[in-house]
């Protein structure tokens, strides 16, 4: 007993003297704008080979609410087998080819943390929301929906990188009306102002 | 629930088909071809078998009945020829008391048809008796033997009560009332209506009837005959091949079509026959899809109208 006591007394003042410290926020959103650019690839199944260039802009209403437009451009063209159907038919899809995509909507953070990468800390939000606007196709201009789940990441002062997976959905009249469901995962790199 | 709602949403979602861009360009269209009649004569005559109680009031009678059946038949509205009427009982004391005049008949019958020598003469014998009991016998193998005659056939109308109705098989009965009825012209009207004047088939063949019209020979390249019309069809190309239009030679199809002769409208059959075509205007050796996801067939192979029977 009395050892223990000898030991608590010999330890305690190394431990008040240990300071507790919290990091401040470092990746802070609240009123600011970001704009990024990026690359992107639009798989739905339809035959196309959809790789697009993509513009993405967004305002922070409040720390985890931000509303956002989105712009990509595809460079889409017919993949082999499609092509290979059509050289020997002549027969084509009655999918519409992506011409380019024009997105509204909202996004919310949904949690905020930061990792120890290669010496350095990751700041980071896990963020998810929607938009709405319009597929713009070869044959028409059609109405577009799509929800993405993603992470936003602090790269450095006012530089951030933001990888979202969307679904996309769009009414397309095919040979018959068909709401096409397609995956857009969307990598940018931009800065914040 | 809500998984298969998901599973049939991701599966029915974003279905690409292959289509043709140049489909063939394709119509079809229904040749209807109809038989003509043409309007017989009304060749009638009248036979009364009256009784009546008060005998001066015989002849009255008689020819107030005699006038009903010329008003009734005057709807007929066609050439009509009223042959000299036979009364069996000329004092309407005795149903039968007078022989019908077989010869007298037949020969009227026989000038009748002389009288129109190109129409098919069918006389209708308008039998008038006005007793609830069956008729004598001599009258009933009297009237059977003016019709007997297979080159007159005749039709028989009785104005009469039921008994004599069934007795005699008439063609056509129309209700006895009472001597000078106002009503008997408009029951009889409304029977001639129906059945006079008698029509016989315009005639027995349709000859040659295009299958495409003016405007079709025109735009048209190829085309089928997507189903045999009718066993009295002929003269048309093979059906369900792809046949070449040759403008200086329009395909057609001719119906040959059953005869009838001097009948009474109500049972006449027009006959109407009817062919369906798929005419190609343009790109005829593409793919034809019917629905999405069909498989595609070219036109010009597939051995059937692909519009038409799907």
């Amino acid at each position: 007993m009395r050892a223990l006591l000898l030991a608590a007394a010999l330890i305690a003042p190394a431990a008040l003297a240990q300071e507790v410290r919290v990091e401040p926020r470092l990746f802070v959103k609240d009123h600011h704008y970001f704009l990024s650019g990026g690359l992107t690839w639009l798989e739905r199944g339809d035959y196309y080979n959809s790789p697009g260039a993509v513009f993405s802009g967004s305002y922070y209403l409040r720390e985890s609410d931000a509303v956002e437009i989105r712009a990509v451009i595809f460079a889409s063209w017919l993949g082999s087998s499609g092509s290979q159907v059509v050289n020997s038919t002549g027969l084509v899809p009655d999918s519409h080819r992506p011409v380019s995509l024009l997105a509204a909507g909202w996004r919310h953070s949904l949690a905020y943390g930061k990792v120890a990468l290669a010496g350095s800390i990751l700041h980071f939000d896990v963020q998810g929301g929607g938009d709405l606007g319009t597929l713009l196709t070869d044959r028409a201009l059609t109405p577009a929906a799509c929800g993405f789940f993603g992470v936003v990441a602090r790269l450095g002062n006012h530089f951030y990188g933001q990888l979202d997976l969307a679904l996309v959905g769009s009414l397309e009249q095919r040979s018959s009306a068909v709401f096409a469901v397609g995956f857009l995962p969307l990598l940018t790199l931009g800065g914040w102002l | 629930m809500r998984t298969t709602l998901l599973a049939l949403l991701l599966a029915g979602c974003g279905e690409v088909h292959f289509v043709d861009p140049n489909p063939p360009r394709l119509f079809q269209t229904a040749v209807k071809y109809t038989s003509g009649a043409v309007d017989e004569p009304v060749v009638w005559i009248a036979i009364f078998n009256l009784f009546f109680q008060d005998a001066p009031g015989c002849a009255w009678a008689r020819e107030t009945t005699l006038s009903s059946l010329r008003q009734g038949f005057g709807v007929a509205g066609a050439r009509q020829l009223e042959l000299a009427a036979q009364d069996l009982s000329p004092d309407c004391r005795q149903r039968g008391q007078k022989p019908l005049d077989v010869a007298a008949v037949r020969t009227a019958f026989a000038n009748a048809k002389a009288a129109f020598p190109r129409a098919h003469v069918r006389p209708v014998i308008v039998y008038v008796d006005d007793i609830d009991l069956m008729a004598p016998s001599e009258t009933v193998s009297a009237i059977a033997a003016v019709r007997s005659q297979p080159d007159a056939p005749t039709l028989l109308w009785t104005v009469g009560y039921e008994p004599v109705i069934a007795q005699l098989r008439s063609d056509r009965s129309v209700a006895w009332g009472y001597a000078g009825d106002p009503a008997l012209k408009t029951r009889l009207a409304a029977a001639v209506q129906a059945d006079l004047p008698l029509q016989t088939t315009a005639q027995l063949s349709s000859g040659p009837v295009p299958l495409l019209d003016g405007a079709q020979l025109e735009t048209t390249r190829e085309f089928k005959v997507c189903k045999i019309p009718d066993a009295n069809a002929a003269g048309y190309p093979v059906v369900g091949v792809t046949h070449v239009l040759d403008r200086a030679r329009p395909p057609t199809v001719t119906f040959t079509v059953p005869q009838w002769v001097a009948m009474p409208r109500s049972l006449f059959q027009k006959s109407t026959y009817s062919v369906a075509v798929e005419g190609c205007t343009g790109n005829c050796d593409r793919y034809f899809i019917g629905n999405p996801g069909d498989d595609p067939q070219r036109w010009d192979e597939a051995n059937r109208c692909l519009l038409v029977n799907g």
